[in-house]
């Protein structure tokens, strides 16, 4: 089948390209409009997540029992938007810690995390007023191999022996490793990623689970700004609009003679529309 | 200055990418994002200069408070040791000259990659082969029965090893599997990819915006 394009300034580009390009501006039209509107102060309603509700309780857990928090930022490296994403969830979580006066220990798998983990610590405690409690050794670059960084960090549990254990961030094999050393350390642990085979390891061995897009909603949901929570809301209402697509592919796929009157009507298929060039 | 600076570089580069995506390959656009890639790499490798550095004062400081001196004695031996050989054989796989070899490479290698391939390799394979065993006592604990979802997940885990062993098709278990792995499991995975997906997108559009600012450290 050939792929139904469009020619502009002397160049041809596939038509799903296009219809991409229109549906990113849509949704970024959304994102906005509800950004301005938090701005202006109108409320928001965020559905509770278990995960992130949790995060004050297992903060609070290691103050009263003495004990750092271990704060895992992913094995990604930076250019990764989960490992982004963990950085922002990590400064709201070195934020709380300092509060209660609680170290945060964070082990790096990446050279260029560590600075901008220690960076992103050390501000923190400033901003939680507490600047001198920042401890640099606590934020570690452990090493860069898989298993060399996760015997790190399981030597770390099983030493420090820290309450809590957050791991936020891109996960592959180690992501057991982890989570099981953990539970026999006896330490409450959230986890949360984006990497669709870790999930169930984290859901068996974790108390709280993050899937997917809650990940990146954390930061939104952990600091409560207005224009953080708009930008939620917005990329729930471009879901909307993507279910309803999804939702006419459905019922052109199982409906032939529709989808047949539709290429007859405009040249093309429905489902043409959003097919890329291999 | 010291965040608005970051924030335009963000953004000029956020948009440069989202556009270069839309334009076709060979275009000024498109070159440029791949040199911008390949900085990206560039910048990594002064990093590790501050990750080992890293790694040395937080070792030196426990080993003088004498916490686990013995371990953070082997950790620089072998920091060093092999920081050494690097330098000294450099990184081709093979040695170059016979009398580099000291008879206790096999295949002749360069010492650098005879402790990669004999000391660091093996000691990953141990790491993940501790995995079968977690594996076993996470699942254990994910399939006691205690409430209906957890009765569906153990039913369905049930069907699906049986439809991996050889009399599968003999009870009909391979068919019914095939159907889980390819209807509700991809079906559930979508959902969470296009989840996945939304946030990334709203995540880089904030990051591009300046509305997700945190990532710069505070206002202090």
């Amino acid at each position: 089948m050939d792929l139904i394009s469009f020619v502009t300034i002397g160049e041809t580009y596939p038509a799903a390209k296009l219809v991409m390009g229109i549906l990113m501006l849509l949704f970024f039209s959304f994102v906005l409009y509800y950004t301005r509107q938090a701005k202006r102060g109108k409320e928001l309603y965020v559905r509770p997540i278990a995960g992130l509700s949790a995060m004050n309780e297992a903060v609070g857990r290691a103050t009263e029992m003495g004990r750092p928090v271990l704060y895992v930022p992913g094995i990604a490296d930076m250019d990764d938007i989960q490992t982004i994403a963990s950085v922002v969830i990590l400064s709201e979580v070195a934020k709380l810690a300092a509060s209660y006066d609680t170290r945060t220990i964070v082990p790096t798998g990446k050279p260029i995390i560590f600075p901008v983990a220690e960076e992103t610590v050390r501000n923190a405690f400033a901003d939680a007023g507490r600047p001198e409690a920042f401890n640099k050794d606590d934020v570690r670059f452990l090493s860069d191999d898989q298993f060399a960084f996760t015997a790190g960090v399981t030597g770390i549990m099983l030493r420090e022996k820290p309450a809590t254990n957050i791991y936020m961030g891109a996960f592959w094999a180690e992501s057991l490793i982890l989570a099981e050393t953990g539970f026999l350390a006896g330490a409450i642990q959230i986890a949360g990623t984006a990497n669709v085979s870790q999930l169930p390891f984290f859901v068996a061995a974790c108390d709280y689970t993050l899937i997917g897009e809650e990940l990146y909603a954390a930061s939104a949901y952990l600091s409560r700004e207005p224009q953080l929570l708009g930008s939620l809301k917005g990329s729930d209402t471009a879901k909307l609009l993507w279910g309803a697509l999804i939702l006419i592919g459905v019922i052109l796929a199982n409906i032939p003679a529709l989808d047949d009157k539709l290429e007859s009507a405009f040249g093309f298929h429905f489902a043409d529309l959003f097919i890329f060039p291999k | 200055m010291r965040r608005t600076v970051p924030l335009v570089i963000t953004f000029i580069a956020g948009v440069a990418m989202i556009v270069s995506f839309f334009v076709n390959d060979g275009t000024v656009l498109s070159v440029a994002s791949s040199k911008v890639k390949e900085w990206g790499i560039i910048i990594a490798g002064f990093a590790v200069v501050l990750g080992t550095g890293n790694i040395v004062r937080v070792t030196l400081h426990k080993a003088k408070r004498g916490e686990d001196r013995p371990f953070k004695i082997v950790l620089l031996v072998c920091l060093f040791a092999t920081m050494f050989l690097g330098l000294f054989f450099g990184i081709d796989k093979e040695i170059r000259s016979t009398w580099m070899n000291f008879g206790m490479f096999e295949r002749e290698y360069n010492p650098f990659y005879w402790i990669y391939f004999n000391i660091q390799l093996p000691l990953g394979a141990t790491m993940f082969s501790l995995l079968v065993f977690y594996i076993t006592s996470a699942a254990y604990r994910a399939f006691r029965v205690r409430s209906i979802e957890a009765g569906i997940l153990l039913t369905t885990a049930v069907i699906v090893m049986l439809g991996q062993i050889p009399i599968s098709s003999a009870i009909g278990a391979d068919k019914v599997m095939a159907w889980i792995m390819v209807v509700p499991n991809v079906a559930a995975k979508r959902a969470i990819f296009m989840g996945a997906a939304m946030g990334i997108a709203s995540m880089s559009l904030k990051i591009i915006l300046g509305i997700e600012r945190s990532y710069l450290g505070g206002d202090s």
